[in-house]
């Protein structure tokens, strides 16, 4: 009898508690396209989706993923015309590195028949000194992404990870940080501030401001952090390079020609978009004399792909560069204390907005104008100098702007 | 594989007592002892299964020597196969423990740049190596008798005790291990394994890991050598002090629990530590059964042998005290030091107690020798050791000799401005209530008496509070407070978390 009682009762328990986040699914994992009132937006996704993601992916059967870092899942639209016949999953996590970028390729890829990739490119994820971002650094986040992953890095199958993908269950179900985050969900539904939530096919969606809050205020705060936290300053461990000590390129570079190569040799039709940022972060990388650092990595986006498929004996992918000075990424930021203007492309130098994401994807996708400009090996030379042009032209034309910003960037940088 | 994480306690655990109970039924003792081998170098392998063949050559090799002294006489033949058994345990815990340790030591001493290549420290091997050793030296002695090789296996690899102990003796496993009644499945077992394991379970998830999170950062900000205050130093003693026992203790009692759900009763191996009026006391409460190796095999043959040296000399009976007692226990608990880990802080941590209990010895025969009667009130030996304990605890905790030494210098300055004090209230009180608690209630042992009655020290017995005589029943209100209980640590439970001693 003690023990019918005593189990009863952690049976009460638990099914009840497991019960409840099943419900809320606080994660979309369970039941992504059922939306009950009280959890439609699962806004508790974020910096869960290194674990999230892996399972989404592993439940459907996809022929599109769309890669790349929090840009991507926020700009880029699942539901653009382009993808409405195609079987479609954002699998973009924030602060992505290649090495992660590669792995969410190679599971998306041994899970489905992958038959097109669109990738978008960001500087940001080649770092060569941020172990978090650059490969596996062993931390609890970044071993239960590889243990999700139904591919090792060597491209075989790895055999535990539905097994560790059922473990995990419990721990979407019973834990402490379920509940809390069901909770969460809940209290978010429908508020003033809807806040960033997780779509059914993976991407961000919602506003990042709430009603009343400047953007350009929080415009220049994350553009401060990207100076002084994330490129440099004294925060920062190690100075951003995509180059190790000894001058050779990042280990990411290897990630991303591997990527290419096993697409290559699938079949995988890979679009490459060089992100679109804002102007800001140009300028912010002159300020800290990064200028030919980013040069040099465009080149190296364009001419590892040209090796690569010269090596198959195939024409290169298509290489989209939206990442220099355009009428896109020059719209104007809202002085501080103006709460009410909204950009229209961008919310901050690094997260563009669906609105510009859908310029890029027509561009790409649907042949329609638009800043973005095709890049191969032979034309890119040109490219560069014709960029390097048209951002010495807006330099000339927005004189004060721009010594504003450097005495900014380099106030920052202290 | 943790013993709190949902694939444990969900998958692992049922899914063995389930096969073994299963298999006992349907294939025999032989089938269920084989599957708890099987299960046990899984749970092993968990971590790193490149190890596992270290362990199944380890366990091979004392397996032979040991048939080997069970069945011959005592001749020299058997003391040199002892000899070379014990070296050859001592030598692969070397290699593999501190090799690095004493090539540094040598590097400095010699002023020469001695190099060891760095290996990975398999799991366990202090536990499995002492297990055995003191199998072979069980053997020479004619006090263990073979149960065959697979139940040999299960003696060194049965899981609950495998990672962190208790450390057990042949003696007291095999026996076990031949009983029927432990093949049959008895719910009265399961109740209170289930019981003692969730207890354990408690202790880590709900007392020890957030304690944890306060004690780490003073710590890491020593380690950078920064001065984290007076108040702040102190805390984190007192803090983990508390994380250590509770970590350490809880893992106990969940593998006590485990054990006991499958019928195997494991040595308790903490008495409520915190409540010794004196540091001897405390240490035949912490670890008992580190305690127990270490005087049985280290610090009686040493004293009895500088006592025979002695008395051969004549000596006073001061010199007789030093080379009997003294020295002994200062060599055992250098080597209690060096077992928790290959670094000075240990060698340190195993100095300071060898030196207090020293004093403390030396205090005994003064006030033998004097007739001095006086007795040191309870409450005060309590929080003398105590304030010894936690003293001892950081250089068990520091990182390295610059965390001790900072942090040792902020715990003496007293002139120093309180800085954190009103951050850390909470805290503050918090700790006071965990020791207050810690005090007046049983522990584990206690708690379940009736059913582990083989394992009360009647001595330790004596510690008995009021509220200390609480016990478990099997009646609705335990089932219904242990239930919530097991749910509360389940939901707080961070699978990541591991335990203190897994190091060891």
């Amino acid at each position: 009898m003690y023990l019918q009682i005593q189990f009863a009762v952690i049976a009460l328990l638990l099914l009840g508690l497991a019960s409840f986040n099943y419900a809320v699914d606080p994660y979309g994992i369970y039941s992504p396209e059922k939306s009950y009132t009280f959890s439609k937006h699962k806004t508790e996704f974020f910096l869960k989706e290194q674990i999230i993601k892996p399972y989404r992916v592993s439940d459907m059967q996809l022929d599109t993923v769309i890669l790349g870092m929090s840009q991507v899942g926020l700009g880029y639209d699942e539901n653009h015309p382009y993808f409405s016949d195609k079987s479609v999953y954002n699998f973009s996590m924030a602060g992505a590195s290649m090495y992660m970028v590669y792995r969410a390729f190679q599971h998306a890829s041994i899970e489905s028949e992958l038959q097109s990739v669109f990738l978008d490119l960001n500087m940001l994820s080649f770092n060569e000194y941020d172990t978090f971002v650059v490969r596996n650094d062993n931390s609890v986040v970044s071993r239960t992404f590889e243990g999700l992953l139904a591919a090792k890095e060597d491209g075989s199958r790895n055999w535990m990870a539905s097994f560790r993908q059922l473990t995990h269950i419990p721990l979407f179900l019973l834990s402490q940080q379920a509940i809390r985050d069901s909770l969460a969900t809940i209290k978010m539904q429908g508020g003033l501030h809807e806040g960033w939530h997780l779509n059914s096919k993976g991407g961000w969606r919602g506003s990042t401001l709430a009603p009343g809050q400047s953007q350009g205020k929080r415009f220049l705060n994350i553009a401060k952090y990207l100076v002084n936290g994330y490129l440099g300053g004294p925060t920062v461990t190690h100075p951003f390079s995509i180059y190790k000590e000894d001058g050779s390129p990042s280990r990411a570079f290897e990630y991303y020609e591997r990527l290419l190569d096993e697409a290559y040799r699938n079949n995988v039709n890979v679009t490459l978009v060089l992100s679109p940022n804002h102007f800001y972060f140009y300028e912010a990388l002159d300020s800290l004399g990064l200028e030919t650092m980013f040069l040099d990595w465009k080149r190296k986006m364009v001419l590892i792909n040209a090796e690569v498929a010269s090596r198959h004996g195939r024409t290169p992918f298509a290489v989209w560069d939206f990442a220099h000075y355009s009428p896109l990424t020059t719209e104007a930021v809202p002085a501080k204390g103006d709460k009410a203007r909204r950009m229209k492309w961008f919310y901050d130098p690094l997260h563009f907005t669906r609105v510009a994401g859908d310029l890029v994807l027509d561009q790409v996708y649907l042949n329609r104008q638009g800043s973005g400009v095709e890049v191969t090996a032979e034309s890119l030379d040109g490219v560069l100098e014709m960029q390097r042009q048209k951002k010495q032209q807006f330099q000339r034309e927005h004189v004060e702007l721009i010594e504003q910003l450097k005495a900014m960037f380099s106030e920052f940088a202290k | 594989m943790l013993f709190n994480s949902y694939l444990y306690i969900f998958l692992f655990l049922p899914f063995t007592v389930a096969g073994f109970y299963f298999l006992a039924r349907i294939g025999g003792e032989m089938a269920a002892i084989c599957w708890l081998v099987l299960l046990s170098l899984v749970f092993y392998g968990w971590w790193n299964p490149i190890h596992v063949p270290l362990l199944l050559v380890s366990i091979a090799f004392n397996y032979l020597c040991g048939s080997y002294l069970q069945t011959s006489s005592r001749s020299y033949l058997a003391g040199f196969v002892l000899a070379i058994g014990v070296c050859c345990n001592l030598g692969f815990l070397g290699y593999f423990k501190y090799a690095g340790f004493f090539v540094d030591i040598a590097s400095t001493l010699m002023g020469a740049d001695f190099h060891v290549k760095k290996v990975i420290l398999p799991l366990a091997i202090s536990f499995f190596t002492f297990q055995q050793i003191a199998y072979l030296v069980d053997s020479f002695k004619r006090q263990a008798v073979s149960g065959g090789f697979m139940r040999y296996c299960l003696f060194v690899t049965f899981f609950p005790k495998l990672i962190t102990g208790p450390i057990v003796r042949h003696k007291e496993m095999m026996p076990q291990f031949r009983e029927s009644s432990v093949f049959h499945f008895m719910p009265s077992n399961l109740a209170v394994g289930f019981g003692i394991f969730t207890v354990g379970l408690f202790k880590k998830v709900i007392v020890a890991d957030p304690l944890s999170v306060h004690v780490a950062p003073v710590f890491g900000l020593a380690a950078a050598g920064q001065d984290p205050g007076f108040y702040m130093s102190w805390l984190a003693a007192f803090a983990y002090s508390l994380q250590v026992y509770f970590d350490f203790s809880g893992y106990t009692d969940m593998a006590i629990g485990a054990a006991l759900i499958m019928g195997i009763h494991l040595p308790p191996n903490f008495f409520s530590p915190y409540k010794a009026a004196s540091i001897a006391e405390l240490w035949r409460r912490w670890h008992m059964t580190l305690t127990r190796f270490i005087t049985e095999f280290i610090f009686t043959p040493i004293s009895l042998n500088f006592a025979r040296f002695s008395l051969s000399l004549n000596s006073s009976k001061w010199l007789l005290l030093v080379l009997a007692n003294v020295l002994p226990l200062i060599i055992a608990f250098l080597v209690v030091g060096l077992w928790h880990g290959a670094g000075w802080t240990f060698v340190l941590f195993g100095l300071f107690h060898g030196v207090l209990l020293s004093v403390q010895a030396l205090w005994q025969e003064i006030r033998r020798a004097t007739r001095l009667k006086m007795q040191i009130p309870k409450v005060m030996g309590i929080s003398m050791t105590l304030l010894a304990w936690v003293w001892g605890v950081v250089l068990f905790r520091a990182e390295d000799m610059t965390a001790v030494s900072v942090m040792y210098k902020s715990m003496l300055n007293f002139s120093a401005v309180p800085t954190g004090f009103n951050d850390s209230l909470s805290l503050g009180i918090g700790i006071v209530l965990i020791y207050a608690l810690v005090l007046i209630l049983p522990n584990t042992e206690q708690l379940f008496h009736q059913y582990r009655p083989e394992f009360t020290d009647k001595n330790l017995e004596k510690s008995r509070t009021s509220l200390s005589r609480i016990v478990w029943r099997e009646n609705v209100f335990w089932a219904i407070f242990l239930g919530i209980l097991f749910s509360i640590a389940l939901v707080l439970m961070k699978s990541e978390v591991e335990f203190v001693y897994f190091q060891f």
